[in-house]
């Protein structure tokens, strides 16, 4: 009998071989989708531990205070495996005519904290140009290239090209951590060289690495009390160093899609087994009524039916596996090689493609499960009798809700009852359309979220189009230069300097603009606010815990402390600076030290900005506008993400629907026999399966809608932090459009059951419902 | 009562040498071989026969749901052989009420809209009352509002005749309608569809194995494996209440 039962099953599933391919490619994407992004998310988070391990990354770098005694008193301090000191200055760059904004950091020649990896050249007999700027401007080992140090422009002959590990993502700050491309470049240099190109603008910090087994928590705790007793300004966590925090939420990003799209495959799939299998449990009454009357029990009954979830399982789930076990490596390579992660890892986890295999077995069964107890639930004497037992029938859910609904003509009743006959299918139908929506909305809300941040950002927050360093202060003349300079609209003196608020809370380190109230440069809903106190970034206002009118400290370089008043909130999607007036910093001694300009309508960009470059007392010149246009450059690429996004949507409404569909009609084929035996044409039975089809896929549209603004909101907010704040932007045509892909899914996943319908015989159902 | 018939025979429906065969080669059936009859108009026509003698095919083959694969069969002057599927459609849509052994009502509508979605889909005007006066005239008048599932095995079949009956049409096919009835039940279905065949002169085309109920018929098609093997007239018809199995 078993052995039957099973010869059985596999000629059923040869049968239907449609609707159980459908279900093995959906546990397929599923599982592949688990092993590849998961393994890659796995072989990412190994790389990053390696590069932290083979170049000794600092788990503390205290910034400022007195480096040297505190480097001292350091090495004392329990838990502790090594201390560097250095000195770091942000230092303009010039190499041919780009000026660029510069970071020097002295470097020991084979220092116990923060190594650099030598990709080619030499590490010693100059400088250690860092890997991203290197690409940037081609530069290679032997070139010269020149810093602005205190007297005047120095040559800097490159020895080597490196890799740091506080580089991978080549962030400036945590307020800067998309500075546009050619705009900011790394060069370690030894460490007196440092010192002295420096000058007075140097900034001293000590790293800390702890010992292997030290309690780094505590450890840390320890080493900001510390600091602030050798007056530091800041203590930068590993975690929190910038380029780590911003690749640290990306791959938390990344591990978040590992789990939520294949999650939406398996949970497709196990709808789509279920809707299959309580159709053939349906159709198979009479038989599992003889067989419970010939003695099979009700558990082999089960475990039959449940082996339809197990088989497809097994198949998609092991070649599913198998595909994104492969398929990992080649992802890890491409992320890898994208940022540049120098010591990546790429092994196999045969783990995680046992979860993944595992996944879409336990799927599988789960969605047959319910089948295969309505099976083992059937009363043999009821069952043999033939007829299925009929639903009570009932106005429908919607008639209900709106009873003018059931004045309707009898055809469009019909279409609103049928979707309430078969409740699970129905309900399988519009969960597969909230499922295959939320991947949509996911995917294309990413999309419109960075697009319409960074157009908000690029157009109402930052509005200069070029951001000019000086090598002096700021005088009335050199913007008069810079204003004459072709292409140029308007220029306005602004400062920045570094700050570390603090609140009777905590603290945060930042920097503090200055504007005048009037500015041009930069959108304020309230301007007048920057008279009145700080304007703080948003992220600051929920870690300093403050209210508008509450009482700051700012402390500044040199030690000063100003203290001040919260005088409102911005709301910006990159960084969380801290504002004030022009002159409230010059009050306090800090005169303007950058320039923003604005080009006039129509200028040539690089011709504006190669003409700032020549002015001679500018030291650095930025491209604001670079970053945007770097997104746009990259807005096929993410236009191909979201397409495929909408192809794998599409695969997982069209699964559901299409088996759906098909159980519909086979379930139906009395019906429609009956109907097309009265005179009722084709066409007009194949439009009441299309209404129904299209209604349920509206339903699912209609929840769907908010669920999946809920999960992608939630999704984005995962790579919400001070660095970026993205909130969930989707533009108002995108729910419109994706509503719109998912009905022409439906539609095209109708058609081979429509086909189906057409091919009904109806004399022969006719004969073999007579017997 | 008197009966409707008229009084020249005027054929509804003549099979000249019909046969039928479904599939091909070795695996080919011949369900129906040179069957030729004709079928007059009023009449009340039983086609007894056991399972698988043909009865079913031939009813399909009346009714444009199957071709014939030959002969000819002319049906209220069409001849069925020679119209394409559309063609088929309208022809059952005007001319022929199926009605079936297990009923195939909608469960989810009420038996006034699961006549009335016929008649709609049809194209018929007039939908309410015509439901309406269908359900009445089979006796189910207090019962428009009920569902299937509210509905005793008999209503249900007199739902179904109803539905076959309500666009009027000149030929009404049964398929073993009392099959899935007990005798009580039957028998008023049965009675239902004597008072349509003598009332309304409506052309009832019945097949059933079940001999008791070839006592009620006009005419006797008996079939066995295919084959017409007798046509009787039944010159004293009796009452559908006094058919008893």
């Amino acid at each position: 009998m078993v052995r039957m039962l099973r010869r059985k099953l596999l000629r059923d599933l040869r049968r239907q071989k449609g609707q159980a391919t459908a279900i093995a490619v959906t546990l397929f994407l599923g599982a592949a989708l688990f092993a590849a992004s998961y393994d890659a998310y796995r072989n990412l988070q190994a790389s990053y531990a390696r590069v932290f391990v083979d170049l000794r990354a600092a788990d503390l770098t205290v910034v400022g205070g007195r480096g040297d005694s505190f480097g001292q008193a350091a090495r004392t301090v329990e838990g502790v495996a090594a201390v560097e000191t250095r000195t770091v200055a942000d230092l303009p760059l010039r190499i041919g005519r780009s000026k660029l904004l510069g970071r020097v950091v002295g470097t020991a020649p084979d220092p116990d904290v923060n190594r650099l990896l030598l990709e080619s050249g030499s590490r010693s007999g100059g400088a250690l140009v860092e890997q991203h700027f290197a690409g940037d401007f081609d530069l290679q080992p032997g070139q010269t290239i020149e810093v602005l140090g205190l007297d005047g422009w120095q040559p800097l002959q490159i020895a080597g090209i490196v890799s740091s590990w506080e580089y991978l993502w080549p962030a400036r700050s945590r307020q800067d951590v998309l500075p546009p491309p050619r705009s900011f470049g790394v060069v370690f240099v030894p460490e007196d060289e440092a010192a002295i190109l420096a000058g007075a603008n140097g900034m001293r910090e000590t790293l800390v690495r702890f010992a292997p087994h030290a309690d780094v928590a505590a450890s840390t705790a320890r080493f900001q009390r510390l600091a602030l007793q050798f007056d530091a300004t800041d203590t930068v966590t590993r975690a929190d160093q910038p380029s780590n925090a911003a690749l640290q939420t990306d791959i938390d990003g990344f591990r978040d899609l590992a789990v939520l799209f294949p999650l939406l495959f398996l949970a497709a799939a196990a709808l789509a087994t279920g809707v299959l299998l309580s159709r053939r449990v349906r159709a198979e009454r009479s038989l599992i009524g003889m067989l419970r009357a010939s003695g099979a029990s009700r558990r082999a009954l089960v475990a039959h039916y449940l082996s339809y979830g197990l088989v497809l399982g097994l198949a998609g789930g092991i070649a599913g596996a198998a595909a994104g076990e492969a398929a990992a490596s080649a992802m890890t390579r491409v992320y890898t090689g994208e940022l540049g992660i120098p010591l990546a890892v790429t092994q196999a986890h045969p783990g995680t493609a046992a979860v993944a295999a595992g996944f879409a077995l336990a799927v599988g069964a789960l969605g047959a499960l319910a089948p295969a107890l309505a099976a083992s639930r059937v009363e043999p004497a009821e069952a043999m009798r033939g007829t299925p037992p009929s639903g009570r029938g009932g106005p429908s859910l919607a008639e209900r809700f709106v009873p003018p609904l059931g004045r309707l003509p009898v055809r469009f009743r019909h279409v609103l009852r049928s979707i309430s006959r078969s409740r699970r299918r129905s309900l399988s139908t519009v969960l597969g359309v909230v499922l295959a929506l939320t991947l949509i909305l996911v995917a294309w809300g990413m999309l419109d979220t960075t697009s319409v941040l960074l157009s908000r950002q690029f157009g109402d927050v930052d509005r200069q189009d070029a951001d000019v360093r000086l090598d002096g202060p700021v005088s009335a003349g050199a913007l008069r230069r810079i204003e004459a300079v072709t292409g140029v609209a308007a220029a306005e003196a602004a400062t920045e300097v570094p700050v570390t608020l603090v609140s009777s809370h905590d603290r945060y380190a930042t920097a503090l603009r200055g504007f005048r109230p009037g500015t041009t440069m930069h959108g304020f809903a309230d301007p007048s606010a920057l008279e009145r106190g700080v304007l703080l970034g948003r992220a600051s206002r929920d870690l300093l815990q403050l209210g508008v009118g509450d009482p700051i400290a700012l402390r500044l370089p040199g030690g000063q402390v100003d203290e001040s008043r919260v005088s409102g909130f911005v709301d910006e999607p990159l960084g969380t600076y801290a504002y004030t007036s022009l002159e409230r910093l010059v009050t306090l001694g800090f005169d303007p030290n950058q320039v923003l300009v604005r080009f006039a309508p129509g200028a040539d960009t690089e011709a504006t900005l190669a003409g700032l470059e020549e002015l001679p007392d500018v030291a650095a010149v930025t491209d604001t506008r670079g970053l945007e246009r770097l997104f746009n450059r990259y807005l096929g690429l993410f236009y191909a993400f979201v397409g495929t996004m909408l192809v794998f949507a599409a695969t997982l409404a069209f699964v559901i629907m299409f088996t759906s569909m098909s159980a519909n009609v086979a379930e139906r084929s009395v019906e429609v026999t009956t109907l097309r035996a009265n005179g009722v044409s084709h066409r007009q039975v194949a439009q009441l399966l299309r209404a129904e089809n299209v209604l349920l896929t509206l339903a699912g549209i209609a929840v769907g809608l908010p669920v999946a603004w809920i999960v992608a909101r939630e999704f984005m907010a995962a790579y919400s932090s001070d660095l970026f704040r993205f909130d969930l932007q989707l533009k108002p045509w995108t729910p419109a459009l994706a509503g719109l892909c998912l009905v022409a899914v439906a539609l095209l996943s109708e058609l081979p059951a429509l086909r189906a319908l057409r091919r009904i015989d109806l004399g022969r159902t006719v004969r073999e419902r007579a017997g | 009562m008197s009966p409707a018939t008229p009084a020249v025979p005027e054929p509804v429906a003549v099979l000249s040498d019909l046969g039928k065969t479904y599939g091909e080669g070795a695996s080919a059936v011949e369900a129906l071989r040179a069957a030729s009859l004709s079928i007059d108009r009023g009449e009340l026509v039983v086609v007894l026969g056991p399972s698988g003698s043909g009865k079913t095919t031939l009813l399909n083959l009346i009714g444009a749901l199957e071709r014939p694969s030959r002969g000819t069969l002319v049906v209220v002057g069409r001849e069925l052989e020679t119209l394409d599927e559309g063609e088929r459609t309208s022809f059952r849509r005007e001319q022929v009420g199926f009605v079936f052994q297990f009923f195939n009502l909608v469960p989810s509508l009420t038996a006034l809209e699961n006549v009335a979605l016929v008649l709609e889909l049809t194209g018929r005007d007039d939908v309410e009352r015509r439901a309406t006066h269908a359900l009445e005239a089979v006796g189910l008048g207090d019962r428009l509002d009920h569902f299937p599932a509210q509905l005793s095995g008999g209503e249900q079949q007199r739902v179904a005749i109803a539905r076959a009956v309500a666009k009027d049409p000149a030929l009404v096919l049964c398929d073993e309608p009392t099959g899935a009835l007990d005798l009580e039940t039957g028998r008023l279905v049965l009675e239902e569809l004597r008072r349509l065949n003598r009332e309304d002169g409506r052309t009832v085309l019945m097949v059933t194995h079940n001999s008791a109920i070839a006592a009620m018929a006009d005419r006797v098609v008996r079939m066995r494996s295919g084959e017409i093997v007798a046509v009787e007239r039944n010159e004293h018809p009796v009452e559908a209440s006094q058919v008893s199995w």
